[in-house]
């Protein structure tokens, strides 16, 4: 039973990285970023990339070429991040509601579908040289409970990731100009808030999460596919909304509530279930508390 | 004493600790113009926004015509006849000047689906009276341009006037105008000073909130001043002049050369 | 374009070169064991894929030139506008309508079973994309998983044919429309009520959940091999026409209705409500507009067209499997909109044609192009809503 509760632990911890860059875009757009469970897949497949360029180059050195690839994920991702931002939502900004949502599910589908034609339609292995450290060895904690070196790097990682990001938003100057756009975008501007940079900014860090827990997941789960990021992208949305959407501490929360959640429906239910108890749970909050567990009632601007 | 038409009773809202307004009462009777005034942030549009159902009031009571609306979303109290307009104009931009008037007047009627499907003849001229109607507030409110045009292409002043259009076309006993003066110059203020003279004298009851001290003097039946979410006084526009508490807190200092022109 | 969006699109290119380069012309392949890397020189791949964009490149830029030099060439112009005058002189006669279906009727008559099958598709491609215009076109809501309720109208046949025996598919049409109208109001109603984007995700969760749901629950719905469609349901020959012409003929007939239906309610005060709450919802709701109310009626009419649809496509297809949900189909309709013009009745007509005609003829002459599909109507989704939002047909005109 610990055991369950750990790996879903794991799970939400991923789940929650990719959440808190929906819920950033969100609390400073007020717009979902639909491309954004394809700049996490976009993180595994760098991250590949660089763990296989590096290993060719330096033979040997596994640590280093792990290292190698977490850097050129984050790299390419937040360049996708940017592009995601300045070819989808900048120009229309002042458009229809539509017009930013569409372009953007436009670009994950453009995204995905090269990722697939260009390299596989099959799933491409993670190096195992470089997983298989954090695999074999592992910590038994008490009776019943063994933490894996990977699963304790996914959760360690993930809380150092998220407790650096609220000392960002709380303690620095961009910080507070995210916070500050977030509020009232025109007052922003006027008392000398780069509107367009700090809304860059959310974007590449929002992506900078999500292929850190791109690299982790592909990691854990030893593979990588073209289409990996539409299924964590809805999930990761869940959590988000689950938490309160555009409430960082609620994303992280609502991560690990539905990552629990679903290793516990594996359990009791069977694994075919799962994903299902992830809309069940959309479909519930939405209806039932809508703001989520950690979301302010906000007035609406009329 | 005219008949009582809107009744606000102890009408209160707060966000969060903040109170935006508290214990607000007042009454309008039929056919009479009332002005909100107040320095900003006083809690005018907050007002509005509570009378119109975009906000729950926390306290109190809004009666229209003896029925209590609180509680009602805004469609709901629209088609218990009270209409409002917006402080930042909201048309529908991309609609004809018809159409947006026509928004507001046909969903007063209901008209089955079955009779659009097969364009029936009660529906083909019910919609023909609808357009008339249509036509003739435009031309009430004075906009000259092509009525099959954009929305979004008209004027500014002219913008302002079609939302007055629109709402009066909901057929209603109050209407609730935020701000029909705001950013409009001498000449157009008059007229806009005349179409809401035009309007009361329709009979319909006129609420509105404005900062022109022009406006409000000129055409107010009485005036209410709100200071920091409070009722401040009420009363005729010489009694409200002379009030000494509205003179320290609304208009004190170098504000009185600004607000009384 | 400005500049700094070609930047930034020059920049996504070179990204997207930089993660696939060693997969396009390396193969990187590990020893599981030993961690060994090898990565083998694989230039066949990088030229099969160059080569299977090229013909995509080409024809769009062969249409962006013939477009550019229409447009440009005055006699061209002159004729299209008195071609256009005089159609929309033709439009006014209340028998056109009429003699359109009975041009296109003529059709099923004359066509081989190849033609048939391809006009069968684009006309259930019609109904599914006007459909779907009346929430993301007429009424501005985002739907993503708008091939959950295809599948939905589908399975709802092809379920009751096969539990009871002798339904036919013009029987379990009304069903499928109750279904369609109901799951729809179910899915719709948490996310309606809210402000925001919410109704996109969640139509997108609904797909995915339905096509997981028929998948576990295979004792009912015939799991992932799906179900067949037994020779008595499906469309019965008459009046001396074969199968395949009486799919069309139905099909069409669908379309013609659809159009007329959706064409009255446009421009009904139903539809005015709907553009209201499009243009500016908070000024529709003041006017007296009930926004939910409206919102949940275009959701399940839009969901009962893709019921419709459904029944359509399992009774051609004959079999029906969960694939009918993914998130391809609903790409595609999502694309034909908003290529054809968001809100326009005409708009999603021809998106469908485009979208569905043009791939099946370049298909003869590319075979990978399939492949290719969703890349391309990606790109379409991009390029639309950044250089003419409005579609090539659309304007977002009334009365």
């Amino acid at each position: 039973m610990l055991e369950i509760i750990l790996n879903g632990l794991v799970r939400g911890a991923c789940y929650a990285l990719v959440a808190l860059g929906y819920t950033m875009v969100y609390g400073i757009l007020g717009m979902i970023n639909f491309a954004h469970g394809e700049v996490f897949m976009i993180g595994m497949f760098a991250s590949v990339f660089g763990i296989g360029v590096a290993s060719v180059l330096l033979p040997g050195y596994l640590f280093i070429a792990l290292i190698v690839g977490f850097i050129v994920s984050i790299l390419i991702a937040a360049g996708f991040g940017y592009a995601n931002e300045r070819i989808a939502y900048r120009r229309l900004r002042g458009a229809h509601l539509m017009a930013p949502l569409t372009s953007a599910i436009g670009l994950s589908i453009v995204l995905q579908n090269f990722i697939m034609l260009s390299v596989t339609k099959d799933k491409i292995d993670f190096p195992q040289a470089q997983s298989r450290f954090f695999l074999e060895n592992q910590w038994h904690v008490c009776e019943g409970l063994t933490i894996s070196y990977l699963q304790l790097l996914i959760l360690g990682t993930s809380l150092v990731v998220m407790g650096a990001l609220f000392w960002v938003i709380h303690r620095t100057r961009l910080g507070m100009a995210m916070r500050a756009v977030a509020q009232d975008r025109m007052m922003a501007q006027l008392v000398g808030v780069s509107v367009n940079k700090t809304i860059t900014t959310t974007f590449v860090i929002g992506s900078v999460l999500a292929s850190i827990a791109g690299v982790m997941v592909s990691m854990y789960q030893g593979v990588a596919r073209f289409d990996s990021g539409y299924l964590m992208g809805l999930k990761a949305f869940t959590a988000a909304v689950l938490g309160g959407i555009g409430n960082i501490p609620g994303a992280v929360l609502g991560g690990f509530i539905l990552g629990v959640t679903e290793d516990l429906t594996s359990y009791g239910v069977g694994s075919d279930w799962k994903n299902l108890t992830t809309f069940l749970i959309l479909m519930v909050v939405l209806l039932v508390r809508p703001r989520g567990l950690l979301g302010e009632r906000t007035a609406n601007k009329v | 004493m005219r008949q009582l038409v809107l009744d606000v009773q102890n009408v209160g809202k707060r966000f969060g600790g903040l109170k935006a307004i508290d214990n607000i009462c007042f009454q309008v009777g039929k056919g009479e113009i009332l002005s909100v005034i107040g320095p900003n942030g006083a809690g005018k549009t907050t007002l509005f926004n509570c009378l119109s159902g975009f906000y729950q009031p926390d306290a109190g009571d809004v009666i229209l015509s003896g029925e209590r609306v609180n509680g009602m979303s805004p469609h709901q109290i629209c088609r218990r006849g009270m209409a409002r307009t917006f402080q930042n104009i909201r048309l529908f931009d991309h609609l004809s000047l018809v159409d947006n008037v026509l928004v507001g007047d046909t969903n007063h009627h209901s008209t089955s689906v079955w009779g659009m499907l097969i364009r029936s003849l009660s529906y083909r001229t019910f919609q023909q009276a609808a357009k008339e109607r249509a036509m003739k507030w435009i031309s009430f409110v004075g906009i000259e341009a092509d009525p099959r045009s954009k929305a979004g292409h008209l004027s500014y002043g002219n913008q302002r006037r079609l939302e007055v259009a629109r709402a009066l076309a909901t057929d209603p006993q109050v209407i609730l105008l935020d701000e029909p003066g705001a950013g409009m110059n001498p000449s157009e203020i008059g007229g806009m000073i005349e179409l809401i003279a035009k309007i009361r004298s329709q009979g319909i009851t006129v609420v509105l909130i404005e900062h022109h001290m022009k406006v409000v003097m000129d055409i107010s039946d009485r005036i209410l001043v709100l200071d920091h979410g409070e009722e401040l006084a009420i009363g005729k526009p010489e009694e409200i002049r002379n009030h000494p508490d509205v003179i320290e807190a609304y208009l004190g200092g170098s504000g009185e050369k600004r607000k009384v022109s | 374009m400005k500049t700094r969006a070609w930047g930034s699109t020059i920049l996504l290119g070179i990204l997207l070169v930089a993660i696939t380069y060693p997969f396009i012309w390396l193969k990187l392949s590990y020893e599981p064991l030993s961690g060994v890397l090898r990565a083998i020189p694989d230039f066949k791949r990088g030229f099969a894929f160059l080569s299977g964009l090229a013909p995509l490149v080409g024809s769009g830029l062969g249409i962006y030139f013939l477009f550019r030099f229409l447009k440009q060439n005055s006699f061209f112009q002159k004729k299209t506008t008195a071609v256009y005058h005089s159609y929309k002189h033709i439009r006014r006669n209340s028998f056109f309508p009429l003699i359109l279906f009975l041009v296109f009727a003529s059709l099923a008559f004359f066509s081989g079973p190849k033609t048939l099958n391809v006009l069968i598709m684009v006309g259930i491609y019609m109904i599914l994309s006007l459909g779907l215009n009346v929430t993301i076109g007429m009424t501005g809501l985002l739907v993503l998983g708008y091939a959950g309720f295809f599948a939905l109208g589908g399975y709802t046949f092809a379920i009751l044919q096969q539990k009871i025996p002798g339904v036919t598919w013009w029987m379990a049409m009304p069903m499928a429309c109750l279904i369609g109208a109901a799951v729809g109001g179910l899915v719709g109603l948490p996310c309606l009520r809210l402000k925001g984007d919410y109704l996109a995700i969640v139509t997108l969760g609904f797909a995915e959940s339905f096509r997981e749901m028929v998948r576990n629950m295979s004792g009912f719905t015939g799991g992932d091999s799906g179900l067949v469609i037994q020779a008595a349901s499906k469309v019965q020959p008459l009046f001396g026409l074969g199968v395949k012409s009486m799919v069309y003929l139905w099909v069409l007939a669908a379309v013609f209705l659809t159009v007329i239906i959706l064409h009255r309610l446009y421009y009904s005060p139903l539809g005015r409500a709907w553009t209201a709450i499009r243009e500016n919802e908070i000024a529709a709701e003041a006017m007296g507009v009930p926004v939910v109310k409206m919102k949940l009626l275009a959701f399940s009419l839009s969901a009962v067209f893709a019921a419709i649809a459904g029944v359509f496509y399992t009774a051609h297809i004959g079999f029906l499997n969960p694939e009918s949900s993914a998130f391809e189909i609903s790409v595609l309709v999502l694309a034909m909109v908003i290529l054809g013009g968001l809100g326009s009745i005409p708009g999603a007509l021809l998106g469908s044609f485009l979208l569905y005609y043009i791939p099946t003829i370049l298909r003869d002459y590319f075979p990978t192009i399939a492949d290719y599909r969703l890349l391309l109507f990606g790109t379409i989704m991009v390029i639309m809503m950044l250089v003419r939002p409005q579609g090539l047909l659309g304007s977002k005109d009334r009365v």
